[in-house]
């Protein structure tokens, strides 16, 4: 099924490690030469940059050309614009195909956007075809999206075909005329059924190929699971007080103590952080869900309690011993983590914190004018 | 294969020592395992919510609470972070400075937040400066890029780029590429600032890893500016000159490895030129669409080749 051999992505997913290690200053740089020209495969691949670069444009390629088609032979036919949809998707996977044989492309940005086209045609195709007639007439674009995500993932690999066919196993129940309990309900069952699927495959891989890329679709599918049954994050935010919010009330706060129970029994970092991140949503959502009003003070305390945890936890890991508990430790192992950090550090500088936000008219004295920057040191309070 | 079956292979033909085997197989074996980025973050949002409801209760309740209960507290969470970073920080070195404790560089931070905080209260109840307030936002930029080199700080250093931009006149956060509001001027002038000051620190080998901050910075702004001016104004001369500095972003790129500049280029250059060239056009008429696909693939062509070239350098 699988267009790549197993042992040339287990050596190029080794190729990074390896690379990884050399920065972390693990391995010298003629010592990683020496294992780099051992792992050689006769891929072609190029950068993250570069790929996105070639994964946009040949998207606008794609878009550009099946468009012009249908506006040159003036293809007005819903059925007929699904039929030239179905055969730009054939062109786009024989393409993906030919690329990847004849060219070895290996996340190359390209063949991927190629192959994504091909599925995104076929939605396309099945939206052309159904619209109008059916009442339900999203499900069975959503459904192509599942089916072509999986397939995707299989024969090529892409991570994002996989999250996608997720999304849109779970995006299937909003399209159809069911109460929004039961969206939700069915939503969220979904993604614990995929969760449980992967899983078994990622506790029995580890972080070697293909485990690396299950830890990341389990840590996606439990993050969908949680959002989709935090009923604080949705368009429509009313809900009736009945035994289903009171339910998912009870699973925001569950389901971050279990993925965090999980992540660290295993030591899963996609999980781990999925985890966290669920927590602090619980954190901010909860005085909604119980219909408690915010009070100025709440960042204050929501702040403190996150610097306070961090700290007792460095201390409690570092009082361990060789600093650490159970393996883990606070302490920087790869270079990895200082480079998120430099990202974050650089980012930082478009996302400084905004000084007004409250919604409660302000009282005396009221501070107006002021320009941007400087942390909203002379923005309006 | 796994992972720690290729270790146990190379340590066996020599290719890695016993030492690095058991370091590294620690790691793979997942012995070791480190939250060091997960407590940097909890550190960063902590900081980040912790100034924003300081700066929400002081709007609510600045009549009850009063100057000089508000002004008290400020001050003291300043000098006490301040206290705190001169007490505890490492010697200064042109080099990287690693931070002597996790919380060191979030204290910073958070007094860095609070000195803005305070000035933006004093100033706006007492009126100190007046019409010159704005030298607040130079004043700040100057102590933070000080506090940032002292303390060998990115996130201080993003923050003084940032108030800078704003002693500027531009908000980094939310530039508006169609306000139609020219903001070239202050926005080339900064940007030629920050680029230089990069430069020369990088060339004095001063804090040589705070360098991609100034340029990636700047080269946004840059970038920004002109094509506000490209879209607003359609302006020519702004084209060719997005054009040019996006053939500086391009090779500069290459030539010392960095490739995010050279997305910039290519899509900063594009978003230029069809913005110029499909004025005027619906985007599903013919020579929309055409123009797309043709550009599209010469893009992609141009970027193959550069692929070609570089393999798979990061």
């Amino acid at each position: 099924m699988r267009i790549y051999a197993q042992a040339d992505e287990e050596k190029v997913r080794a190729e990074a490690v390896v690379r990884e290690w050399q920065r972390s200053g693990f391995l010298d740089t003629s010592q990683a030469a020496q294992i780099a020209n051992e792992l050689r495969v006769d891929f072609r691949r190029t950068n993250f940059f570069l790929r996105a670069l070639l994964f946009l444009f040949t998207s606008i390629v794609v878009a550009a050309s099946v468009s012009l088609v249908i506006t040159v032979f003036g293809v007005d036919e819903k059925t007929a614009q699904a039929t030239v949809c179905v055969i730009a998707a054939i062109l786009c996977l024989g393409a993906a195909e030919f690329l990847i044989r004849n060219f070895r492309f290996y996340r190359f940005g390209v063949e991927e956007a190629v192959a994504i086209a091909a599925v995104v045609l076929l939605g396309l195709a099945a939206a052309f075809a159904t619209s109008g007639s059916e009442p339900d007439e999203l499900v069975a674009p959503l459904a192509i999206g599942v089916l072509g995500g999986l397939f995707i993932y299989l024969r090529y690999g892409y991570l994002c075909a996989a999250l996608g066919s997720i999304g849109c196993a779970a995006a299937i129940p909003f399209a159809m005329h069911v109460p929004a309990e039961g969206k939700r309900l069915i939503a969220a069952l979904i993604c614990a059924f995929s969760f449980s699927i992967v899983r078994r495959g990622r506790l029995q891989r580890g972080d070697d190929f293909p485990g690396d890329d299950y830890g990341l679709i389990q840590a996606s599918a439990w993050a969908g699971l949680y959002l989709v049954l935090n009923l604080q994050i949705s368009f429509i935010r009313y809900y009736e007080q009945s035994l289903f919010y009171w339910l998912t009330y009870a699973m925001i706060w569950i389901l971050p103590v279990v993925g965090l129970w999980l992540s660290f029994r295993s030591k899963d970092r996609p999980l781990l952080n999925v985890s966290l991140m669920a927590a602090l949503i619980t954190l901010a959502t909860n005085k909604p869900y119980l219909h408690l009003m915010r009070r100025p003070w709440d960042p204050i305390l929501f702040g403190l309690f996150l610097i306070v945890s961090a700290v007792l936890i460095k201390r409690w890991l570092g009082k361990g011993p060789n600093a650490q508990r159970g393996g883990v430790t606070a302490s920087r192992l790869l270079a990895r983590d200082c480079q998120a950090l430099a990202i974050v550090s650089t980012a930082s500088a478009a996302l400084q914190p905004a000084l007004s936000p409250s919604p409660a008219p302000a009282a005396k004295p009221n501070f107006d004018g002021g320009r941007s920057g400087g942390a909203g040191a002379t923005g309006s309070f | 294969m796994t992972i720690l079956e290729r270790l146990s292979t190379w340590k066996e033909t020599g290719a890695i020592r016993g030492t690095q085997y058991d370091t590294i197989s620690a790691i793979v074996r997942k012995e070791r395992f480190s939250v060091f980025f997960e407590l940097n973050a909890l550190l960063y949002l902590g900081v980040l919510s912790l100034i924003a409801g300081t700066g929400w209760v002081i709007q609510v309740y600045a009549a009850s609470l009063g100057d000089a209960a508000i002004i008290s507290c400020l001050t003291l969470i300043l000098f006490g972070s301040l206290y705190y970073c001169f007490t505890r920080g490492l010697p200064y070195s042109t080099a990287q400075v690693e931070s002597p404790t996790l919380v060191f560089d979030y204290v910073l931070y958070l007094a860095c937040l609070t000195l803005a905080l305070e000035i933006g209260y004093v100033e706006t109840r007492f009126h100190v400066l007046h019409s010159e307030w704005d030298y607040y936002l130079l004043g700040s930029a100057v102590l933070f890029f000080g506090f940032a080199y002292r303390f060998d700080n990115r996130l201080v250093l993003s923050l003084a780029l940032s108030t800078f931009a704003g002693w500027f006149g531009i908000r980094t956060s939310r530039l508006n590429l169609l306000s139609g509001i020219s903001i070239r001027g202050p926005a080339l002038i900064y940007s030629a600032v920050v680029i230089a000051a990069g430069t020369w620190f990088f060339w004095r080998n001063i804090k040589k890893h705070f360098t991609e901050t100034y340029f990636h910075l700047g080269v946004i702004v840059l970038f920004s500016a002109l094509i506000s001016q490209v879209i607003g104004n359609e302006s020519w001369f702004d084209l060719a000159a997005v054009l040019l500095f996006a053939a500086v972003a391009i090779l500069g790129g290459v030539k010392f490895g960095r490739f995010a500049f050279v997305v910039y280029g290519i899509f900063f250059g594009y978003v230029a030129i069809s913005s110029q060239l499909l004025r005027g056009l619906r985007m599903d008429s013919v020579g929309a669409l055409g123009y797309f696909l043709i550009s599209g693939s010469v893009v992609t062509m141009f970027v193959i080749l550069l692929a070609r070239g570089l393999g798979h350098e990061e």
